[in-house]
């Protein structure tokens, strides 16, 4: 048997390269059976498929492969490239063991997070499917006619079937979707005039944020009782603890996914150098700002940009985390550790076409004389669980009703002893108005699908309901806690 | 997946702080099976797994005394049986264990059975403090005995359900607003079957 790093001292760090996951290739409309004329509303859909099914992933070199359940064989999944304008058909095919024994569930539900569709192909918590089935969805991949801003943006897609999302994204049921449209144009040679010209190609790299456990054999460890949210001891970037990546001297675009169940991050290079945030959950800020860190906590999605270019050959510069967390419901310090998550080698020169321009877009701003109701939303802990509003999960009640076309404010609470809670709403994106009274900082001022509620913390949103009407799940997206039932859904009716 | 390259960096003197070994420790065990405790029940003494066997079962850690949460409890634990129907007794049970390891004896258990006229296959169970503590320490739960005179036991009002078959456990609060709905929940764990009943289990659109 393999010597196993229990027995040697540990698991060494930047001995794997950064795996980078390659793109969902389209798949013929004739292996989607039976498209109805809905899949046709916004043109001819592309079409994709995605199974689900056990595979092995490896962690790290010297550690036994795990088997974890994935899309598409690999973890993290496939990258799904849309382009806006295009709509796009998925048929879903769950073949997971049904004689699983363990943590999760093999009846999945897949929800499109961050993404504008209908609630019906959103992924709601109860629609699962059982192995051996199948489940069709349309991603209309259009931007509401009343907004002339630009929706290109990081998404992602991964499990959310009620009580046991944890467990399933855990397994690994988790992949990313880069959207693009003419601006956000997937070409750093782009000669169209309003194309940005971002860092694209092989310099476009996704970078998913987890922190796992595994047991002596290889396999995932997951407590089924933490109801605090689970929080690893391993980091992981794309599946790979501590990689490392080489890269030339030039401009790089990270798209990067917190995809841990609980764990926040605050991410820094090590030699104390800025870089750009260019994006946040629901596409391109209005203007790169430069940070030397950024925070981000489960679900949420920033986008920078490292001009490597001002570091000479030879070069090493680590990815760190200085967040020290001890368990699921908030960070013990900030600012006094410094956890390697992965490790950038400069190691030549390369030409850099791309730009990282100094307007990026307009947003549109927020308009108040549409709002029809201001609302607040409480997230709490009472009676040794976690609540929305005095509430538990109830699939069969909405927390409250909205109507279609309209605005509203939402005041969002957290009145927990100390926990902290992101606050993610499906369908809609968000602007945040104010942030405890303030201004939000600017990265926080693009159109955002998670927040970070604080200790005590109140933020103001405001919210469009543009086009689609149902239910729109609203929960905590440190997952423990959303199994735990804090989760609600609001009702937006025509 | 692309890597785009195999071979390791050697680490540069400035980052070798970052470059140490990460430890790979034990952790607390999780659960997968019940712990097999003594228990008590109020038609006579089993051993926990034998009780379970290959059903699937719903535990409520109560205690007789208990004028908070525990009514309650019970109260939605029955209409939850009641949904469940036949299911009780046949491939799911339902396990009352009392909390207050001291004062809960034989007589204070049938006592409450018979007062809730429990249906068969949920039993009312007495068990020893060292055995709760071993079952406590496994779900993760802390119940404070009150200081007071009153001998209250404070404790969260979480039904614990599950399988040792499927191996899948998960806890919910048993205030939940509807009973269908822990129902629901506990028959996904159980079997992932709950949600034929919606009509949702295959969506073709």
């Amino acid at each position: 048997m393999k010597s196993l790093p229990f027995q040697v001292g540990g698991l060494r760090p930047f001995i794997d390269a950064l795996p980078i996951p390659g793109r969902l290739s389209e798949t013929p409309m004739a292996s989607i059976p039976a498209l109805t004329p809905r899949y046709f509303t916004y043109g001819t859909p592309k079409c994709y498929t995605l199974r689900e099914h056990e595979a092995f992933h490896q962690f790290h070199r010297d550690l036994p492969p795990t088997l974890m359940w994935t899309y598409n064989g690999t973890f993290p999944g496939p990258i799904i490239a849309h382009r806006l304008g295009t709509p796009a058909a998925f048929r879903r095919i769950n073949d997971l063991n049904p004689n699983y024994r363990g943590f999760g569930i093999v009846e999945t539900v897949l929800h499109n997070h961050g993404g504008w569709q209908s609630p019906e192909d959103d992924g709601w918590p109860m629609d699962l499917i059982r192995p051996g089935e199948e489940h069709y969805y349309l991603i209309p991949n259009q931007v509401a006619d009343n907004d002339r801003s630009h929706w290109a943006s990081t998404i992602w897609y991964h499990d959310h079937v009620a009580d046991h999302t944890a467990g399933n994204v855990y397994h690994g049921l988790a992949g990313m979707v880069n959207q693009f449209d003419d601006v956000d144009s997937d070409n750093e040679n782009d000669t169209n005039p309003v194309s940005l010209r971002l860092p694209s190609g092989a310099y476009d790299i996704p970078l998913v944020l987890g922190d796992y456990i595994l047991n002596r054999d290889g396999s995932l460890y997951f407590d089924q009782m933490n109801d605090a949210g689970q929080v690893g001891n391993l980091f992981c970037v794309n599946g790979k603890v501590q990689p490392y990546l080489n890269v030339a001297r030039r401009k790089y675009r990270f798209r990067i996914l917190c995809a841990s169940q609980a764990r926040h991050f605050r991410l820094k290079l090590s030699n104390g150098a800025s870089f750009h945030v260019i994006a946040s959950d629901g596409g391109l800020l209005e203007a790169p700002v430069e940070v030397t860190n950024l925070y981000i906590v489960p679900g949420e999605r920033y986008e920078i940009i490292v001009d490597f270019s001002k570091f000479s050959l030879g070069t090493q510069v680590a990815l760190i985390n200085d967040v020290d967390q001890k368990d699921g419901n908030k960070p013990a310090n900030i600012g006094r550790v410094a956890i390697p998550m992965m490790l950038f080698v400069i190691n030549r020169d390369a030409p850099d076409p791309s730009r990282l321009p100094a307007k990026l877009q307009t947003i549109t701003p927020p308009d108040l004389s549409k709002v029809i109701a201001t609302r607040t939303i409480k997230f709490h802990r009472s009676k040794g669980a976690w609540m929305i509003n005095d509430r538990f999960w109830n699939p069969d009640v909405p927390l409250f009703r909205c109507r279609l076309g309209t605005a509203e404010r939402w005041i969002v609470t957290n009145g927990s002893g100390g926990w902290e809670h992101p606050f993610h709403l499906h369908v809609e994106n968000y602007q945040v108005l104010r942030r405890n009274g303030q201004l939000p900082p600017m990265i926080e001022r693009g159109r955002k699908d998670i927040l970070n509620l604080g200790s005590g913390a109140t933020v103001e949103l405001y919210i469009q309901f543009h086009r689609y009407a149902g239910r729109y799940t609203v929960h905590c997206h440190n997952v423990g806690h959303e199994d735990l039932a804090m989760m609600g859904w609001v009702d937006v009716q025509p | 997946m692309f890597s785009p390259d195999d071979t390791p960096p050697v680490i540069r003197p400035e980052l070798q702080h970052l470059a140490a070994p990460i430890p790979l420790n034990d952790h607390e065990p999780v659960i997968d099976r019940l712990v097999d405790i003594a228990i008590q029940t109020h038609i006579g003494p089993t051993q926990m797994s034998k009780l379970i066997g290959n059903k699937g079962i719903i535990l409520q850690l109560f205690y007789t005394r208990c004028k908070g949460v525990c009514p309650g409890t019970t109260a939605m634990l029955k209409t939850v049986a009641h949904q469940l129907g036949k299911r009780i007794g046949k491939d799911i049970v339902i396990l009352s264990l009392s909390l207050d390891a001291e004062r809960d004896g034989l007589s204070d258990i049938k006592r409450y059975a018979a007062m809730h006229r429990l249906p068969k296959g949920w039993y009312a169970a007495t068990c020893s403090k060292g055995d709760l503590a071993l079952l406590l320490k496994q779900l993760r739960l802390t119940v404070t005995p009150s200081k007071g005179r009153d001998g209250t036991i404070k404790h969260a009002s979480q039904l614990v359900y599950g399988s040792n078959v499927s191996g899948r456990w998960r806890m919910i609060n048993a205030e939940l607003p509807k009973p269908e709905l822990i129902r629901d929940m506990v028959e996904m764990t159980i079997d992932g079957l709950a949600y034929q009943r919606r009509g949702v289990s295959q969506k073709r659109s």
